[in-house]
């Protein structure tokens, strides 16, 4: 009889296979016990005693129903939760992926971008208020019983899901909104690849070998004061491509702090420019990162500035002159490589080394910097 | 009412010491002068709610007849709850005397 009893109820308790035997063997220890302390002899009739008094199992049931359901609402909110915190964790991550690859935009696009961005962050951080003001509701237990505490805590789950939704959307419009600066990016990785192979086998820097790169037109840099730093040629017969060219690299060979030498073979293969568009720009990769970059050269034994003393003191007499400070930084062109669209790959190294070994100035936000008097800005 | 103070009767029926469900209930019967005959399965539910609540913690053991046995105790929430529902349980008589002192048999407004 008593397991007839216990059955029924682990039948009715079937939705929580875990709850329903913990409490099939708490019942079936009070059932037990009841008989037992029956006085009557009469074991079946002590049984079925203890059972009319310990209740309907249907309804006992539903009372477990309504616990686990709190209980499983209760997870639903932690999951919620984690929910927000790993969409905030992606967000976080492809803003700082978007930073580290240069992913540069037009105003216009930008614009776009911001309003869209906006949107993005309002909807995320009012699904995270309303995450917490479930969790908060589910918790504090105002609610005047458990069943519409829990209905009122799925309104406020929906409401956050719903304006998570909006921010995910968002997230998604502003990922295709930089399709365009993926798609460079994607069409980056193979010449970088490649360059990541190389290795630099000789460092020949140029005295006064600077100049600049700006809206893919080359322009000398002037040195004024600087003895050592003739006039040299426009760079934009070297720089400029072939139509035909679908991506550039430019190689860089020299690091070159204002204040101090440092070791320019270390960034030899760890910087790249891609030229490529209908305009020929110049696209960095890695720039933004150049304060690791600075970490790491710092990290390590380098040459003093005596072993480039030549591109040192051209850059010093500019730097001088900077209003900016002296912890930007130089970079000097090792050579271009292209990739044409029949696949080919070409060196520019003997044009630019014809050029003067010419060099990229570039300020440490990742873009040229060119003052009034065409010089190049550090 | 009983069912509205259910949580505070178990509360108060753990406060003498860990017990199991069984024990519990007669626990209640005795402390009540077998005023409360409520189904006893009922019982086990508010254990179950009162724990996840965290007013209680509980734990499996061994009876003397070999059987698991689930025991049950207040947890120091448990204890600080079970002192907070009875300063108020204490108001309230107090309350609906006043209230009942007040509404003595009067005649009917002119």
């Amino acid at each position: 009889m008593i397991s007839d009893y216990l059955d029924r109820l682990g039948g009715a308790l079937s939705f929580d296979r875990a709850l329903a035997h913990r409490v099939r063997v708490e019942i079936e220890d009070h059932l037990r016990e009841g008989t037992a302390a029956d006085p009557s002899p009469d074991r079946r009739g002590a049984e079925k005693r203890a059972i009319a008094a310990c209740g309907d199992p249907r309804a006992l049931a539903a009372e477990f129903a309504v616990i686990a359901l709190a209980k499983r609402t209760r997870r639903l909110g932690v999951g919620v939760f984690l929910g927000i915190v790993g969409v905030l964790i992606a967000m976080k991550a492809r803003v700082a992926w978007y930073a580290l690859m240069q992913c540069a935009m037009s105003d216009d696009v930008r614009s776009v971008a911001a309003f869209v961005g906006s949107i993005d962050a309002g909807a995320f951080w009012a699904s995270l208020v309303l995450g917490i003001a479930g969790a908060a509701y589910l918790g504090g237990g105002r609610a005047p019983t458990p069943l519409a505490r829990t209905r009122r805590f799925r309104l406020l789950c929906a409401a956050a899901t719903a304006a998570l939704t909006v921010s995910v959307i968002s997230d998604g419009v502003l990922t295709s909104i930089r399709r365009r600066v993926r798609a460079i990016l994607s069409r980056l990785l193979d010449p970088v690849r490649n360059i990541l192979h190389r290795r630099a086998d000789r460092y020949d820097p140029r005295p006064c070998a600077a100049s600049d790169v700006h809206g893919g037109v080359a322009k000398n840099v002037r040195r004024r004061g600087s003895v050592s730093c003739p006039p040299r040629a426009p760079l934009a017969s070297t720089v400029l491509l072939p139509r035909d060219v679908a991506v550039g690299v430019v190689r860089l060979i020299s690091f070159q702090m204002c204040s101090s030498g440092l070791c320019p073979e270390a960034v030899t293969e760890a910087l790249a420019c891609s030229i490529g568009g209908e305009k020929r720009r110049v696209r960095c990769l890695k720039i933004a990162n150049i304060n690791l970059l600075l970490k790491f050269l710092r990290a390590r034994r380098c040459p003093g500035p005596s072993d480039i003393r030549e591109v040192h003191a051209c850059y010093t007499l500019r730097c001088a002159r900077s209003t900016l400070p002296c912890s930007k930084y130089l970079l000097v062109i090792k050579d271009v490589i292209t990739i044409h669209r029949s696949n080919a790959i070409q060196r520019f190294s003997p044009e630019l080394n014809r050029a003067g070994g010419r060099g990229i100035c570039l300020r440490s936000d990742g873009r040229t910097g060119v003052g009034s008097d065409g010089n190049c800005l550090l | 009412m009983l069912k509205g103070h259910l949580d505070m009767i178990v509360l108060a029926a753990l406060s003498s010491g860990p017990a199991h469900g069984y024990a519990v209930i007669e626990e209640i019967r005795r402390k009540s002068g077998q005023a409360f005959d409520l189904p006893e399965g009922t019982i086990y539910p508010v254990l179950h709610r009162l724990e996840q609540a965290g007013l209680l913690s509980s734990r499996w053991v061994t009876a003397d007849t070999g059987r698991r046995r689930r025991i049950y105790a207040l947890t120091r929430r448990g204890a600080r709850a079970l002192i907070e529902r009875r300063a108020v349980w204490q108001r309230f008589p107090e309350a609906i005397g006043g209230l009942l002192a007040d509404a003595g048999p009067r005649g009917s407004p002119a």
